[in-house]
């Protein structure tokens, strides 16, 4: 569980650590970001995001400000939509958010917040979160809150006159550790709590009679699920409530001409879901203004406890929980790419602009779903950056 | 004898990791750790993190994630 409270709170302590003294500046200094992500998969699904970002940051004042919008334009004729005998559609997403941060000294404060707006989704996020270091600012301490509240709505439908909702609360602590001259561990546990109703007003179930439901093959088509179903469909039903505890370490090691990045995940929740993530990349300083380097990531889940590919219902009973929702099944991710870094600035100073290309596959392996077994997904994403 | 139990467990190693046994590094041995790719945040770009909202269960994200899933 990746809460973004946490990342702006650990970009602040490893820049504690990285900057030891308070004197690196007498100006601001500022960042501007541009991204322009692609996304495809074999599900006909493809997004498109671009975004931009600015930071500005005082070192010797111990204050920094950053802030983003993003918008995605998603075009999608899954399976799941297909198998609604709905046509494609494309939605428009934009979202922003903002942190603030200040640190004159070992102890530190940031506050931030985000806002993601659609037609039948909006979301609101806050939280703040204090740093402390210690041991000469070799060991620095995080502990952060946080609270958003989701609408869930029908697209041309106002929120007023149908919506539902929920709220969660999150609490992180970590800590992030020098363990020598060229290595960083941080090691943050996040605590979620979501309350209110989170189920999709699209998503349709389909039901089967307790004969038929066993012999439903994972990946049945939509032709023999309309073949084997009931002529009933119900809508998709979560539970009210679920608390989601994840556990995360990253450590980062720095050679003579390289960097290694190690990350590992454990997740767990009460709806039954429990996942494990395994990330690596390397960095390789191929020439003094570029760096490029492979990227893999493992991550493997078990299914929410209520998951079924097939669900058991009747005219008179239908499960009192029941999802479509397949990334609330068994599955497992393998994902394999790289990045480039090309810094273009003047000789001086060469990192003063940036340009970056990463490039992933991801093949998703579905272990019980309907419809679906495998996906291979690709993502691009081209980058500059420019600082001051 | 209290069990605890993995994370709990986890935890603690981690947890003495951090307070003990660890080399000083004085200020002015820190200029490979104030490198940007040896950040202890997130490398990955909008993009990718909102993709991997979308196909990970167990990340947060859920206003990220139910947009641009192409699901229902």
């Amino acid at each position: 569980m990746q809460l973004r409270c946490v990342a702006a709170a650990c970009a602040a302590v490893t820049l504690s650590i990285a900057s030891p003294s308070a004197a690196a500046g007498p100006s601001p200094e500022g960042r501007v970001a541009t991204e322009v992500a692609g996304y495809a998969d074999t599900d006909h699904v493809a997004v498109l995001t671009p975004s931009i970002s600015g930071h500005v940051e005082d070192p010797a004042a111990g204050w920094s400000v950053d802030g983003s919008y993003l918008v995605d334009v998603i075009s999608a004729a899954s399976v799941d939509i297909v198998s609604t005998a709905s046509p494609r559609w494309t939605e428009v997403r934009q979202a922003g958010d903002a942190t603030a941060s200040y640190k004159p000294k070992d102890f530190g404060v940031t506050a931030s917040g985000s806002v993601s707006s659609e037609p039948d989704y909006f979301a609101y996020a806050a939280g703040g979160a204090i740093t402390q270091d210690l041991d000469d600012r070799n060991l620095t301490l995080l502990l952060g809150y946080g609270y958003g509240h989701d609408t869930i709505g029908r697209t041309g439908t106002p929120f007023s006159v149908y919506s539902h909702s929920f709220d969660h609360h999150t609490i992180d602590a970590g800590f992030t550790r020098l363990l020598d001259r060229r290595t960083v561990l941080a090691l943050t546990a996040d605590l979620r709590l979501e309350n209110g109703d989170s189920s999709k007003p699209y998503r349709y179930i389909p039901l089967f009679s307790v004969q038929i439901a066993p012999s439903v093959p994972a990946g049945a088509t939509v032709q023999e699920v309309s073949r084997l179903r009931l002529p009933e469909t119900v809508i998709e039903r979560l539970p009210l409530s679920r608390q989601r505890f994840g556990l995360t370490a990253r450590l980062a090691h720095r050679r003579p001409r390289a960097t290694t990045r190690i990350e590992s995940a454990l997740y767990g929740d009460t709806w039954g879901l429990f996942a494990f993530t395994a990330d690596g990349r390397e960095l390789f300083d191929l020439a003094p203004r570029w760096s490029v380097g492979p990227h893999v990531r493992y991550y493997v889940q078990s299914a929410v406890s209520f998951w079924h590919a097939a669900y058991v219902g009747t005219a008179f009973a239908v499960p009192a929980f029941r999802t479509g929702d397949r990334e609330l099944g068994p599955l497992m991710n393998l994902t394999g790419g790289g990045t480039a870094r090309w810094e273009i600035g003047p000789a001086e100073t060469p990192e003063r602009y940036v340009l970056g290309l990463a490039f992933d596959a991801t093949y998703t392996r579905f272990f019980d779903d309907l419809y679906i077994r495998r996906r291979l997904s690709t993502l691009g994403a081209l980058t500059a950056e420019a600082a001051w | 004898m209290v069990c605890l139990r993995l994370p709990a467990k986890l935890g603690l190693f981690m947890g003495c990791v951090a307070l003990t046994g660890c080399v000083r590094v004085a200020a002015y041995e820190r200029g490979a750790v104030a490198r940007p790719d040896m950040t202890t945040s997130d490398m990955n770009g909008r993009g990718a993190r909102h993709a991997t909202q979308v196909h990970e269960g167990a990340t947060e994200g859920a206003a990220a994630a139910e947009a641009g899933c192409g699901c229902n």
